[in-house]
């Protein structure tokens, strides 16, 4: 019996670039499985030479989901560099724009990118089997999506000036302020995307209770997990410490200042893929995998600090306090909504959010600067060098979704195993490999600053390279 | 594919209607989008038509795009192929002019398409030099190497933007175009017209 | 003068009336028809390059520039056929493909950027020429600016800008055909440049993002924001500034190009250190370095003022005041004790009986010799700096330097005399090179006060009678002659003043000078008498050396938040308006010496 490769080629309902190769063993076994990612930019190379004022617009541009994200991981950076401590209202903004993100992307990831498999059925019509397909067959659950979603761009768009790559953090605070009736405005909006969220929770926590057995074991395995805490431990989504803890839930590292991030977290790279493989240091490759998101941050955190999405945790961790169920990632994705929703109504009813005083000088002081959030994907690192008149010197970028390179290939590998038995592909197969990486909910653009996308071909070759069997998208 | 069953109706047959049947329903225009080297941000923009996408959705079809879940067994030959992103490797070249080859219009959606914008950046470095910062020198790279895998496609030494690989027949800047401007292009289209663009719907950034 | 003829023409249909020897351009702007300009600037010498500003004359098959081609009389001018529209646009498409116009990371976009304007006023989505990607330099070592080459449209307005309005000629243009690139000095940098003044008008007149400022980038689009005229206080000049905006905070400084006294120019005082330089400010009272209320503050002050006989008490004022505050002090002097405004080195004498050199600014220009006698007007005074070298560099003046040390001016100089004696050969030789010069313009700075300076303006006046020289004298310190107009004696050496007399309370009127008033305490004599008094106020905005050695430190309001009048050195009144509320609890310097000493 020859060895063969199975090739996806590419993955769809991600953001990116990517194929998946899966190598079957001579009994036809899945021997390992990889997951591609195809695209490079180089945004570590070409920052280089330019103001650092620039950078808060330039590295957004990595990413057309989370471009807020990187707008503020990147202003934090440059503050870090201007050694100031930025207003009070600026944090609040910045921290409020980030919320209106986690909504959005968030919603995109489950209602766009996700709900059509859960609520069309995985081996559905694949022609029907998106949001288009969604909003003609189930319009009502479709609507709340997008709406949901929309609250979110809304929010960014009130609060930063655009949906889209807003120019708003700058180094030392942020350019706009938030005026009365735009404050006023959002306040109202929020009973409405509560709801939505409280939907798409029920109907999530629904299709576990349905799914149970499948959902408990879809791209399961142990890993170490990396969040950002408060100083108490909450979960933390804009500023605070770095935490790791273990499959138990133990912790490994805490309270990191994120400009020690070097210390614990270091790179490989394969000659196979564009995105590198982030490890934890003390942990050696590959055995310091860790993962990183929504499901991350929920085993990494002691509670949150709102009360709805803390009751909504309790009941996520009622089975077993620590979950590793690539599958759990959606519900703790709408768990994160929910607290998205009740800081940024904290911050909105905050007397001080509509003050003018939101800046102060841009003076580059220091050569170095790190800037660290949790983006709705996980956790992002931006890393300057500048030099005294604030040119660029260097760049280290450590994206979200480059966290869980490691992970979401062990997801691969599990989904792989369980649903690729026969030589003979199904399409459904193709799906739920697919599928585990979907609820990585990666940013492929972001992970190799970097963007894509191809339609699926799979292909069945045996060893010499003949093709034994095709299913193209 | 699973089929919905047919429900026998308990109800008389209804008798013929006296007017003749009504015309059938315009066919969808047929649309292909795709993102290369760019952030998705212009699909992004797409997306933020909100409720219009669902009268979008009344007369067109996408039967091919990063957002949908389509199979089918080639490219498939469409109206409008929608392009967001410059070519920066060979994989994406070779996809652009497939589907150029089968859509009868193509738009150039986005800064990275028409211009090159970020990902261009790179096009004043040597290509070597941008690998070799990512993948040797970055501070926190522990196991280094250049990714030369045959699965992972080869980098052009500049990044260009689609009109310098395949004819382009609109033109949509922004980074992002705004969803109101994609969405009076796309408008003008269906109505049969070319769309104008100047400074009141239009933005280079 | 005789008063210029007047023409008309028609353009694009309408009937248009201008003056003889004006160019199709202005004579078409004054008429309110629009032609699409970039490389074109009023008050800079039309360079004909960018090619937008093209028009067709009726009669003629040649398409010329009408920023640079005189208007005729009856001619049949059209802007806007289909022809030129094709061929702008064609323009604007090369310039776009020439070089990296990225506009997602620029600071110019999203309305201050020329280009960006006229190609989507064009309704360019697209080009026809592939993009050439040059990799092109990005020097950020100017302190203040930054610029980059990627976006450079060879507009030259930087070079004719540093040229003629700043009159240092740092920039110019290199190389040749698709190599042209804009160059600092020799090719160097503007951080090694020992020519650039830091000026800034290059960068605002920049209509791209190739120059653009550091301190305020991304903070606010000018094209957005709030603008409102004010004078600059931090000279004798009184340029007239445009404040830009926005919420709380003030993004940008330019010249007011209506003022007569600067015409929009500005030197890297007023145009940068009156915003960009990060300070900190002072908005609460100070108790011994810890915040109070105002109640508590005066209290304090009061009980100290109170427990000191009138001849115990000493009012330093700075001589940047305005001129209401100047009245107030005036009015209260009976109640405070002495007081003195605190001037700089020979400026006494120099500023104590007010002479102003009434349309100096407007006059300079037209000389034809300039005799700068103990003043050094590129260090203090920017504005007059460029007048000068302007003068002499484009209008052919000549410039005689007496008494005065090494400055940027030298090289324009055709007698420089740091240290001038009294052998007559030598004065001769100035006789004889002043002979002819009908316009003699004599620019004094404070040095012209001492023995040497006196020696010399007396042999400089010999030798100018009869030729009705401009005499021009530009104080260092701005608003000082108001004040000695309004009683408040100038003092040069603050040491020996405070001494004269045991101070038990010492008032110290800083305002918004931005050293905070640390200054003073470069005398190591003032410092003494500080620790001798009994109690020291400081009235300023911002933190020093000065305001740490203060009993109370008062918080008083900036440049753009004082409501009054200043009066420059030709004699203007001119109005210094509040730009923006005043910030936190600080309060207008007559406000708080009402509160003091009523």
């Amino acid at each position: 019996m020859t060895s063969n490769t199975i090739l996806i080629n590419p993955v769809t309902r991600i953001e990116g670039h990517a194929k998946i190769t899966i190598h079957l063993d001579a009994r036809g076994e899945v021997d390992d499985a990889r997951f591609h990612v195809v695209e490079f930019r180089g945004f570590e190379k070409f920052c280089e030479g330019r103001h650092f004022t620039e950078m808060p617009n330039i590295t957004p541009r990595t990413c057309g989901i989370c471009p807020v994200s990187h707008l503020l991981a990147s202003a934090k950076a440059c503050d870090a560099i201007v050694g100031r401590e930025i207003p009070r209202t600026a944090k609040m903004l910045r921290e409020l724009t980030h919320m209106g993100q986690i909504i959005q992307s968030h919603a995109l990831s489950f209602f766009h990118l996700s709900a059509p498999d859960m609520l069309l059925g995985w081996d559905s019509d694949p022609l029907k089997r998106n949001i288009m397909g969604l909003v003609e067959q189930q319009p009502a659950i479709a609507v709340k999506g997008v709406r949901l979603r929309k609250y979110g761009q809304e929010m960014i768009k009130t609060v930063a000036g655009r949906k889209i790559h807003p120019d708003f953090p700058v180094p030392g605070g942020v350019n706009k302020a938030l005026t009365i009736e735009q404050r006023d405005t959002m306040l109202a909006g929020m009973g409405e995307a509560f709801e939505h969220a409280k939907f798409a929770l029920d109907l999530l926590k629904g299709y576990h209770a349905a799914n149970l057995a499948e959902v408990e074991d879809f791209g399961c395995f142990d890993s170490n997990y990396m969040g950002l805490v408060q100083p108490d431990g909450a979960l933390e989504l804009y500023d605070g410490n770095i935490r790791f803890c273990n499959a138990k839930g133990e912790i490994i590292h805490d309270q990191i200042p994120p400009s020690k991030y070097l210390d614990y977290v270091g790179e490989a790279v394969e000659p196979w893929s564009y995105m590198k493989f982030p490890f934890i240091a003390r942990l050696g490759y590959p055995h310091g995998m860790y993962r990183v998101g929504p499901l991350a941050r929920l085993n990494v955190c002691s509670h949150i600090s709102t009360p709805l999405a803390n009751a909504e945790l309790k009941v996520w961790r009622e089975k077993r306090r620590v979950q590793s169920s690539s599958f759990y990632y959606h519900w703790a994705r709408l768990i994160e909504v929910l607290y998205a929703l009740e800081r940024a109504k904290q911050l909105l009813e905050d007397p001080q959010i509509t003050s003018t005083d939101i800046l102060v000088p841009n003076e580059p002081v220091n050569p170095e600067g790190v800037g660290v959030v949790e983006a709705p994907r996980g956790t992002l690192i931006h890393h300057y060098w500048v030099n005294k008149d604030g040119r660029m010197e260097k760049v280290n970028l450590i994206v979200s979704t480059g966290h869980n390179n490691l992970a979401m290939n062990k997801g691969v590998q599990h989904v792989a195993r369980k649903y690729v038995k026969a030589k003979k592909l199904k399409e459904g197969m193709l799906n739920r490999v697919e599928a585990v990486i979907r609820c990585y909910d990666p940013c492929l653009s972001c992970a190799t600053h970097a963007v894509g996308k191809m339609p699926i071909v799979v292909e069945l070759m045996d060893a010499d390279g003949t093709v034994v069997d095709t299913l193209r998208k | 594919m699973s089929k919905t069953p047919v429900k026998k109706s308990t109800k008389k047959p209804a008798a013929k209607p006296a007017v003749a049947a009504a015309a059938p329903a315009p066919a969808k225009v047929k649309v292909a989008t795709m993102w290369l080297s760019g952030c998705s941000g212009c699909h992004m923009s797409f997306l933020d038509l909100d409720e219009r996408l669902v009268d979008l959705s009344k007369l067109v079809e996408i039967l091919f795009s990063p957002i949908v879940d389509t199979k089918v067994k080639d490219m498939p030959y469409v109206d409008v192929g929608i392009v967001e992103g410059c070519v920066n490797n060979t994989d994406q070249e070779h996809e652009l002019k497939m589907l150029r080859e089968r859509c009868k219009l193509m738009i150039a959606l986005g800064d990275c398409a028409v211009t090159g914008n970020v990902p261009a950046l790179r096009n004043q470095f040597a290509l070597k030099d941008c690998l070799i910062r990512a993948y040797e020198q970055a501070e926190s790279n522990k196991i280094c190497c250049i990714p030369n895998d045959p699965v992972v496609p080869k980098l052009y030494p500049k990044a260009r933007p689609i009109g310098e690989v395949v004819k382009v027949d609109v033109s949509i800047p922004g980074c992002p175009p705004d969803a109101d401007t994609i969405w009076f292009a796309l408008t003008e289209l269906l109505a049969g017209r070319m769309p104008q663009l100047n400074e009141k719907n239009m933005r280079y950034d | 003068m005789i008063a210029p003829k007047k023409i008309t023409l028609t353009i694009d249909g309408k009937l248009c009336e201008g003056d003889a020897g004006q160019t199709i351009l202005e004579i078409a702007r004054n008429n309110g028809v629009a032609i699409p300009t970039l490389c074109y600037m009023k008050h800079l010498t039309p360079w004909g390059g960018c090619r937008l500003c093209i028009v067709e004359i009726e009669g003629s098959p040649k398409i010329v520039p009408s920023c640079t081609t005189p208007a005729m009389e009856g001619s049949k001018v059209n802007t806007k056929t289909d022809r030129l529209v094709s061929l702008r646009k064609a323009t604007l498409e090369l310039l776009f493909s020439e070089r990296n116009h990225f506009c997602p990371m620029c600071q110019l976009n999203k309305g201050d950027c020329g280009l960006q304007h006229q190609g989507l006023a064009h309704g360019i989505t697209g080009i026809r020429y592939p993009y050439l990607y040059p990799a092109m330099p990005i020097d950020v070592t100017a302190k203040y600016f930054g610029m980059d080459q990627n976006r450079c449209i060879l507009c030259t307005r930087c070079v004719r800008t540093c040229d003629e309005q700043e009159g240092v000629h740092t920039l110019d243009v290199a190389k040749r055909g698709i190599k042209n690139q804009i160059v600092v000095d020799m090719n160097g940098t503007f951080g090694e440049s020992t020519t650039c003044t830091q000026c800034g008008a290059c960068v605002a007149n920049c209509p791209t993002g190739t120059l653009f400022d550091k301190a305020n980038a991304f903070r606010g689009q000018l094209a957005s924001c709030q603008q409102v005229l004010t004078t600059c206080t931090e000279c004798s000049v009184g340029c007239g500034l445009k404040v830009f905006t926005k919420e709380s905070r003030v993004v940008s400084v330019w010249g007011d190009p209506d003022s007569p006294v600067n015409k929009g120019h500005l030197c890297v005082k007023g145009r940068y250190q009156t915003w960009a330089d990060p300070r900190e400010r002072i908005i609460t009272p100070l108790i011994k370095g810890k915040p109070a209320t105002w109640k508590e503050a005066l209290a304090a002050v009061r009980k100290a003022s109170d427990t000191a006989k009138k001849a115990e008490r000493a009012l330093l004022v700075a001589p940047r005041v305005t001129n209401e505050t100047a009245q107030t002090i005036a009015k209260l002097a009976g109640k405070i004790g002495r007081i003195a405004s605190y001037v700089g080195s020979n400026e006494a004498a120099f500023v104590a009986k007010p002479e102003h050199s009434a349309n100096a600014m407007v006059k300079l220009p037209d000389a034809d010799a300039i005799i700068i006698i103990g003043g050094q007007p590129s260090r203090d005074n920017g504005v007059v700096a460029a007048t000068i070298r302007t003068t002499v560099r484009k209008r052919g003046a000549k410039l005689f330097i007496f008494l005065a040390p090494k400055t940027n001016l030298d090289q324009y100089a055709d007698v420089i005399a740091p240290t001038p004696g009294q052998e007559e050969s030598f004065w001769n030789d100035v006789a004889a090179k002043l002979a002819g010069f009908q316009r003699p313009a004599v620019v004094c700075g404070p040095d012209v006060t001492t023995a040497d300076g006196k020696a010399v303006l007396a042999r400089i006046a010999k030798m100018l009678h009869g030729r009705s020289p401009l005499m021009v004298g530009v104080p260092v310190s701005a608003n000082a002659m108001s004040l000695a107009c309004s009683g408040i004696v100038p003092v040069e050496n603050v040491g020996a003043w405070l001494a004269e007399k045991p101070v038990k309370f010492l008032h110290i009127v800083a305002s918004d000078a931005p050293d905070g008033g640390a200054r003073l305490l470069e005398d190591a004599a003032v410092a003494a008498q500080l620790k001798k008094a009994g109690c020291v106020v400081v009235q300023a905005s911002y933190k020093s050396a000065l305001t740490d050695a203060a009993t109370v430190v008062l918080p008083a309001a900036i440049w753009c938040e004082k409501t009054g009048t200043i009066t420059n050195f030709e004699g203007r009144q001119l109005p210094v308006r509040p730009v923006l509320a005043v910030a936190g609890e600080a309060r207008e310097d007559g406000t708080i010496l009402e509160s003091v000493f009523a």
